[in-house]
């Protein structure tokens, strides 16, 4: 029982930074800007939010100054796609790409180290206690004792169901990337549309990324958020577009994550278990497009 | 003199895209109430005009008037406030939205950020009334009938308080008779005060509908006349600047007796158009069968099947008694299979391109082993390339001129260059003169009834019936995957095809 | 999907000496920013940004060892660049380069250490070989479930570099490990035979250089004057043109997709043969992300794809020498590369925006 225990909140701590990445990336397949660059953008919500989580000495600041920045970083990235016509494909390779450099970069130079920034000093994220459902056996493991971003997570998921369908929002984005013509002779900015989904992407992602470092473990590594960004990507292709079947994807992603951890490393070793996730998405991702056999969503062009 | 003040006065208009003038200080105005049509070939600059009238591109010059206040128009947005709808050829609709949220789109009654739907829904009713129509707006765009969708558009542009109407091409897509049901509700609407601009190059329809005619022939105005002081040659005369287009059946040679192409009980479907059930028609050497029928009746389907693009369920088809499996559009053309494809910047062209490329990918496709290291664009292929540009009249600068800068009818000399020049025993050709002006259509008929008289089979599918009876020995209509009727191409008439179309069967005579 | 390879349309420029001007503009805009990025960088290290450029140039470039040295480096990441190349010729926008490169480092180091008696060219024929294969094999197994299944060659080679990874960093610290090295995930290291000559002592330069030559002007020939490469470019011109002029796409494009993998696969060769003796987990860290780059900038071209990978070798000798003298991190190179391709991908679209903006005030006056 305790193994299952366990395993459960391992699974919502595995589950966040996912869910987090897979929601960011929803509105830009909405409009059909995905952005494979998005693993890029957690790397630097990960390292950002270490490094001015050491500059201020407070988590909550260092989430909230780093949120900024994302959302500027996405107005940029959203301007060059739109106004400045850049590829979107182009645009994530180098935003991937750079994001490992530039924070290999920014680690030698502020901190002088390489590879690893980790400090008792780093403020992390508390956990949130639920105190009626602490103690309750299974439950308790699923509800308590996570980052408030698994709270934010969960209700992200709620804002951006109902925005889906039912909002002014939801509907042009899906207009924006289904037939821009119409929406714009309908007489609504199709750029303005496509920029705001870009700054939701780079905030979200952000997020994820500053759940993985100062959420759960309080450092930063070169390569910690080691695809996750990727495997999001995943989810919202699989899932279609739909924002319920982004979150069964993503908590059966989190889950199998968890999984791969319990597996006793002299039994099956630990480079095996890790490329788990990953092995899991290709297979599943082949199925999806054999069955499905319409032209896909390619994360290329139009 | 007009007393009455314009509703829209466009001065002086100006556009240009690099080396083409597309409008060249173009003038009209528009009355109230009126039914304008503007006419012009293909590539005159009607479509330019609209788009600056409705605010989707910017004019290098001139002036625009609504109600004799000058008005700046930015985009789309700033012309429906001013008043302006617009109906476009290719409809800005987004096929999984359903009617109401396609028309509300843009301007979505609204609480706090979230759609009203219910408002939405109460509020088409008006526009319905004026137009006339009723169907279920809980519907999906994408699953009404092309009619249907063109409602839509109207009701997009009245919904919004549109009081001056563009439509683009409205009747390239519809049958005789929902054309007549358009013209009916466009009356309806310029009874009503909205005034409606009108672009077509079909001049039957302008006389039948127009108020007063403005004529554009390469990106200039030609005048503007009230209906009465027109007719049809010489709008023909206006728009092409020649006085001797022949606008009747074209001179045939008499074809043989043997059968060429044979097809048998054939069924098959190409997604997303209807399924073809159990067809059967045969085509003799050198003559020419036309295809007509409601876009989405299967004619795409019998195309996709001929040439290769689909895998028959049921029946077979035979070129020369050498059946043509399905397998591969490479094996039909092995067999003798010329296509020229509807859509030619898509299918049959490859637009940024040397033209020389283009024009070679049949005779590169032949080539073999080893031989497919060696060199592609050889002297003797430019060679062979510049013969085929002089004797098709393709007008380029050099062998490197690419594609997508030249007009509808160079282009599709070029395709036609290229596949006639590998003497197919059955041409298949969708839309051959879509988007083509005049004086091309008649060299691309040309070479049509040149390969006609050397024995080959040719079918021609097209939305336009004046072509098919001109250019055709026989016309079959096609009805919901069925050929319905078969008509003598010298004998039979428009309002006889279209009722074929619709699927009212006429007795044997 | 083509538009990534080909020319932007260009909105109509001014007249006159604007005209002539603008595509200088549009081609120095891409360096121009790259340079300005470098400044700034070793500027705010606090030193000068100028002379430090120089002195890395003359470690890159200075002295005939100083190019073999530069050319040596270049010579895998050129190949996996080439590789990169011909699959975007077809539409295909794989990135699986790291994977691939990694597979065919593996399998070459283990050719190389665990094939015996064969006489050196056969040995590492052998070696490259087997390692073009497997990482064609891959790359090609990938390519057939885009042309056949519609599973996006994107993301499935994305996810696909993961696997591999996981795979030969497996496969090296157990099977193939050598308990004697330094390094974590290592294997034995190749027998004399499998070395590739040097051709300059202390530059690493061997006669791999010679085959990376033939490459070169074989992919040349191939991509731009061939029948093979006439049919990739149509593919990636217009598949549609493509299948309906008769052509076999899905065949043609798998076939690029394994010429492809198997050039990554000689490139991971090549950093084993000719460099580093055996397979380590941190071989190759970053090179097939590096060739993603450097084959949109040469826009799928290869000439300019190589000249690319040349400029950007000397850009990394420079950075490892600057990083010495101006504590520089050396990641300055791929900072670099980064801010001019993004540059390259913006400027056409920025120019165009600032001469219709700058046309349209004089229009409407």
């Amino acid at each position: 029982m305790e193994w299952l225990e366990a395993l459960l909140t391992s699974g919502v701590r595995m589950t966040t930074p996912i869910l987090l990445a897979a929601l960011a990336c929803l509105p830009t397949l909405w409009t059909r800007d995905i952005n494979i660059g998005l693993e890029g953008v957690m790397i630097f919500g990960a390292f950002f939010g270490v490094a001015l989580g050491i500059a201020t000495g407070s988590a909550l600041t260092a989430v909230l100054l780093t949120l900024v920045l994302a959302a500027a970083a996405g107005l940029c990235f959203g301007l060059l796609v739109t106004k400045l016509k850049v590829d979107v494909f182009v645009g994530g390779i180098v935003l991937f790409v750079f994001a490992g450099a530039a924070t290999a970069y920014l680690l030698d130079i502020l901190f002088g180290v390489k590879g690893n920034l980790s400090d008792p000093g780093i403020p992390v994220l508390s956990s949130l206690e639920v105190p009626l459902f602490e103690d309750v056996p299974l439950v308790g493991g699923i509800v308590s004792g996570h980052s408030g971003l698994s709270w934010l997570a969960v209700i992200l998921a709620v804002v951006l169901a109902v925005a889906d369908r039912r909002t002014v929002v939801g509907v042009r984005f899906r207009a924006a990337g289904s037939h821009p013509e119409a929406l714009s002779a309908a007489g609504v900015s199709v750029v303005k549309t496509r920029v705001i989904a870009q700054v939701w992407c780079f905030a979200l992602a952000a997020l994820a990324g500053i759940e993985i470092s100062v959420g759960q473990l309080g450092l930063f590594t070169v390569g910690m958020v080691g695809g996750v960004g990727f495997v999001a990507l995943a989810v919202v292709i699989f899932a279609r577009g739909s924002v319920g079947f982004t979150v069964l994807v993503s908590v059966c992603f989190g889950i199998a994550t968890a999984v791969s951890f319990q597996f006793d490393k002299n039994v099956v070793p630990h480079e095996l278990t890790q490329m788990l996730p990953y092995a899991a998405a290709l297979i599943a991702l082949v199925f999806i497009s054999r069955r499905s056999r319409r032209p896909g969503r390619t994360l290329v062009g139009v | 003199m007009t007393t009455v003040p314009s509703v829209l006065r466009a001065t002086a208009i100006t556009k240009r895209f690099g080396d083409l003038l597309a409008n060249d200080r173009v003038s009209f105005e528009v009355q109230p109430g009126e039914i304008h049509a503007v006419v012009g070939e293909n590539g005159a600059g009607k479509s330019t005009l609209m788009n600056i009238l409705f605010g989707m591109q910017r004019p290098d010059a001139g002036s625009i008037e609504i109600d004799g206040v000058p008005t700046e128009l930015h985009d789309a947005a700033d012309a429906i406030r001013a008043g302006i709808g617009m109906v476009h050829q290719h409809f800005m609709l987004v096929p999984e939205f359903s009617v109401t949220r396609n028309v509300t789109l843009g301007a979505e009654p609204r609480r706090l950020g979230f759609i009203d739907a219910k408002a939405s829904e109460r509020a088409l009713a008006e526009p319905m009334a004026l137009l006339g129509v009723q169907f279920d707006i809980r519907r999906k765009a994408r699953e009404l009938s092309v009619a249907q969708q063109q409602q839509v558009e109207i009701l997009k542009v009245l919904y919004r308080g549109a009081r001056i109407l563009i439509l683009d091409e409205p009747t390239a897509v519809l049958t005789p008779q929902e054309t007549a049901e358009l013209f009916r509700t466009l009356r309806s609407l310029s009874s009503s005060g909205v005034s409606v601009i009108f672009i077509t190059h079909k001049l039957r329809e302008v006389m039948e509908i127009a108020d007063r005619v403005t004529v554009l022939r390469q990106g200039r105005t030609q005048g503007t006349f009230p209906l009465a002081e027109v007719d049809i040659p010489t709008l023909v005369s206006l728009m092409t600047g020649r006085s001797d287009v022949e606008l009747g059946r074209l001179p045939r040679a008499s074809h043989g007796r043997a059968t060429r192409l044979r097809v048998e009980a054939l069924s098959g479907r190409q997604f997303p158009d209807s399924e073809l059930r159990d067809v059967t028609l045969h085509v003799r050497e050198g003559e020419i069968v036309g295809i007509a029928g409601v876009d989405g009746n299967g004619q795409n389907s019998l195309v996709s099947l001929l040439t290769g693009g689909a895998r028959p369920s049921v029946g077979s088809i035979h070129l020369d008694d050498v059946r043509l499996t399905g397998r591969s559009v490479g094996e039909h053309r092995q067999r003798g299979l010329g296509y020229v494809p509807e859509d030619r910047q898509a299918d049959g062209l490859p637009l940024h391109a040397p033209v020389v490329e283009a024009l070679a990918m049949g005779r590169l496709l032949s080539v073999r082993g080893l031989s497919l290291l060696g060199p592609a664009i050889t002297r003797p292929v430019k060679a062979w390339a510049r013969e085929m540009i002089s004797r098709f009249g393709i007008k380029v600068t050099s062998l490197d001129t690419v594609p997508d800068s030249l007009s509808g009818g160079n282009q599709q000399k070029i395709v036609l260059a290229r596949e006639l020049d590998a003497q197919p025993r059955l041409l298949v050709m969708a839309q051959p003169t879509r988007g083509v002006d005049i004086g091309a259509s008649e060299g691309i008929y040309t070479s049509i009834l040149d390969l006609a008289s050397k024995g080959a089979a040719i079918i021609v599918v097209s939305a336009d019936l004046d072509e098919l009876l001109r250019l055709t020995d026989r016309i079959l209509v096609v009805y919901r995957g069925a050929i319905v009727a078969e008509f003598a191409a010298a004998t039979t008439s428009r309002d006889e095809l279209g009722l074929a179309m619709a699927g009212v069967h006429q007795e044997a005579a | 999907m083509s538009n990534l390879v080909e020319v932007s349309r260009e909105a109509p420029a001014p007249h006159g000496v604007g005209r002539a001007l603008i595509p200088v503009i549009k081609a120095l805009v891409a360096p121009a920013a790259g340079l300005f990025v470098a400044i700034i960088l070793i500027q705010s290290g606090g030193f000068q940004p100028l002379p430090t450029i120089l002195v890395g140039l003359e470690y890159s470039l200075g002295s005939v060892e100083a190019i073999a040295r530069t050319v040596a480096w270049g010579l895998p990441l050129c190949v996996a660049t080439l590789g990169v190349v011909v699959a975007y010729r077809t539409g295909m926008f794989t990135v699986g380069a790291e994977g691939q490169i990694y597979v065919g480092a593996l399998v070459s180091a283990v050719t190389g250490a665990y094939v015996g008696g064969l006489v050196p060219w056969a040995h590492q024929a052998l070696s490259i070989a087997l390692a073009a294969l497997t990482a064609g094999a891959v790359s090609a197994g990938l390519g057939w479930l885009a042309a056949h299944w519609d599973v996006d060659i994107v993301l499935s080679s994305l996810l696909s570099n993961y696997v591999l990874l996981g795979l030969c960093i497996f496969l090296a610290s157990g099977v193939f490990n050598d308990p004697a090295a330094e390094a974590p995930g290592a294997t034995l290291p190749i027998q004399p035979s499998a070395e590739f000559l040097s051709l300059i002592p202390r530059t690493q330069l061997t006669v791999a250089v010679f085959l990376v030559a033939v490459l070169c002007i074989g992919a040349w020939w191939i991509l731009e004057r061939s029948v093979v490469g006439y049919r990739w470019r149509m593919i990636g011109e217009s598949p549609r043109f493509a299948t309906s002029s008769g052509m076999d796409v899905p065949r043609w494009q798998v076939l690029s997709l394994a010429v492809s993998g198997a050039c990554c696969g000689v490139a991971g060769a090549l950093l084993v043969l000719a460099s580093q003796g055996r397979f380590a987990s941190e071989i190759a860290i970053g090179l097939g992300w590096i060739a993603v780059m450097l084959a949109l900038m040469g826009r799928a071209k290869p000439l300019l794809a190589i000249l690319w990978v040349g400029v950007y070798s000397v850009m990394q000798a420079a950075s490892r020498k600057i990083e010495q003298v101006a504590d520089v991190p050396s990641d300055l190179a791929v900072l670099v590369i980064c801010t001019i391709l993004i540059a390259a991908a913006a400027a056409p679209g920025a120019v165009d925006l600032v001469v219709s903006t700058w046309r349209r005030r004089r229009g409407m006056a």
